[in-house]
């Protein structure tokens, strides 16, 4: 299925020279590789036919460069294999593993939301430049290994608030639900929002179906988790609550036990993500001792 | 700059076979091509596995008829077809800006500079979202397709949604193969902007018979055509 079989390319415009170590992903777009640049050592390559959608993904990820959860990205530049002409660009290489294994892996419920509200944090902040990061999933979202922060990839999916959502998958979507259109508005990005924080807590991922919204809240009841956060789950897939930040400010008010309290994380937040997320590396390297599977984005 | 291409006129092929009766679907698609129409091809895969000259028709297809082909299982095949709406709409697009770059500076897209390439990227975009669309779906109801019918039938309905969203008008048509006794390609629904009646049209299809890719292209493509004749003065 991938389509680059030869071992090393060079850049038709900018001569970046890269040995193709290993296909590392693909997506409704593109392919990843692992690469290796002359000089900056091991990066990641998307490469597609598509000159359209890798211009428009490098220039956004360009424009917010500074963001600490966004990849830093090298040149967008052609390569010619057989005739055939093929984009690409290079990332930085993030090795660690998505959201998935930490979706399967069996953490405090306490530890899981910490997590999302991480994730939550981001995607409001990607929110207030006005877009919508419609494909938010599992394997979009990567926990670096290195310094154990989280990070995303694939920024294909950003659209424009009010701009039809191109780019989704459908246990994300509030469309395949029927709870909505497929728009790209804020309570588009709640609703996917919830649908993680859903399928962090259960464990697992669910099929969506019209009108199957209320047999995936049973499953959430069946699996002991407090009902103040499954009525707050509720509230946001109804759309009752809307925006990244209100949805944000009701979970931290939500007393996870009795004694130990969420976290208020302002002015400390830095600290505080490292903490939670290095604890959450050194649980999951205890839980599984087998080796990380690397790579950005396998699906 | 692109005045005279004021409609994009698409057909997309939805099958899971090969085409088995009347004219050869590479000829029919190439046509459609000389008439200004891009044809695409989505092969569904079954679980059974398709033989692979299945899937060398449909390249054939869409390559003769300038458009895109992918595969898909059945589960994927809403956001295949989306996806590949898309993209074939983009594509056209791509193709006819490039053409027009080269006749007024001997140059294409790909022989601009990368890092120069977004505004020709953000021109094509916003005027993809506000063009007019004629949209053929040309759909397999053939035997093989009983199990898949309903689900095609679904996503037909996800798409025309979709289509609504843009900003340009879209205009919808289905042809389903084969057609009624014993004639190739059935107009199930002629071009239309309205749901439901897209949906009536789809209520009816049923699968049965053989697979006459090729006189359905020709069907689809009249369709077009004939759609744009009264209307030819308008875009003049």
């Amino acid at each position: 299925m991938y389509s680059v079989k030869c071992k090393e390319i060079i850049g038709r415009w900018y001569k970046g020279k890269y040995k193709i170590i290993k296909p590392i992903g693909s997506g409704g777009v593109g392919e990843i590789y692992l690469a290796n640049h002359e000089h900056r050592g091991l990066v990641a390559l998307k490469v597609t036919k598509s000159m359209m959608s890798i211009t428009k993904e490098y220039d956004v990820m360009k424009r917010y460069e500074g963001k600490d959860y966004i990849p830093k990205v090298y040149e967008l530049d052609d390569f010619e294999i057989h005739g055939e002409i093929y984009h690409y660009f290079a990332m930085e290489y993030i090795k660690g593993y998505n959201l998935t294994k930490v979706m399967k892996d069996s953490l405090p419920l306490k530890l899981k939301i910490d997590i999302f509200i991480i994730i939550l944090q981001i995607i409001a902040d990607i929110n207030d430049e006005g877009l919508i990061y419609s494909d938010l999933k599992h394997e979009n979202i990567m926990v670096d290994e290195r310094n154990l922060t989280i990070r995303l990839v694939d920024f294909g999916s950003l659209t424009q608030f009010g701009k039809g959502v191109k780019e989704y998958t459908p246990l994300y979507d509030r469309c395949s639900w029927g709870l909505g259109d497929r728009v790209a508005d804020i309570s588009y990005q709640t609703f996917s929002a919830a649908i993680l924080l859903m399928t962090l807590l259960i464990g697992r991922k669910l099929t969506p179906d019209k009108d199957k919204i209320k047999s995936a809240m049973d499953i959430l009841k069946k699996d002991n988790i407090p009902k103040t956060l499954i009525d707050l789950i509720e509230k946001v897939l109804k759309g009752d609550i809307i925006g990244c930040r209100v949805f944000l400010k009701n979970l931290r008010n939500i007393d996870l036990s009795e004694k130990d309290k969420v976290f208020g994380i302002d002015s400390w937040l830095d600290s505080i993500i490292a903490i939670l997320v290095f604890l959450l590396g050194f649980m999951l390297m205890k839980l599984n001792e087998t080796s990380f599977r690397g790579g950005i984005n396998p699906r | 700059m692109i005045q005279e291409y004021g409609v994009i006129r698409q057909m997309i092929i939805i099958t899971d076979g090969r085409s088995n009766i009347g004219v050869s679907p590479i000829e029919a698609a190439s046509k459609a091509k000389e008439m200004g129409i891009t044809v695409s091809a989505i092969g569904i895969i079954d679980s059974e596995g398709n033989e692979e000259g299945d899937v060398m028709e449909i390249e054939a297809i869409s390559k003769a008829g300038g458009g895109l082909c992918d595969y898909c299982y059945p589960k994927d095949l809403g956001l295949t077809l989306q996806a590949m709406t898309q993209k074939t709409v983009n594509h056209t697009l791509e193709c006819i800006v490039s053409k027009q770059l080269k006749s007024i500076v001997g140059q294409d897209i790909t022989s601009i500079e990368p890092k120069s390439r977004m505004r020709v990227v953000e021109f094509i975009e916003n005027y993809g979202e506000r063009v007019d669309l004629l949209y053929a779906i040309v759909l397999d109801t053939s035997k093989s397709m009983t199990n898949k019918l309903e689900l095609a039938k679904n996503c037909v309905v996800d798409l025309m949604e979709a289509l609504n969203n843009r900003k340009g008008i879209s205009r919808v048509a289905l042809v389903s193969y084969p057609g009624d006794i014993g004639s190739t390609a059935n107009v199930a629904c002629e071009f239309t902007t309205e749901m439901h009646i897209l949906e009536k049209g789809l209520k009816a299809l049923k699968a049965y018979g053989g697979t006459p890719t090729g006189p359905a292209i020709e069907t689809a493509a009249g369709l077009i055509i004939e759609y744009e004749a009264p209307a030819q003065a308008h875009y003049v």
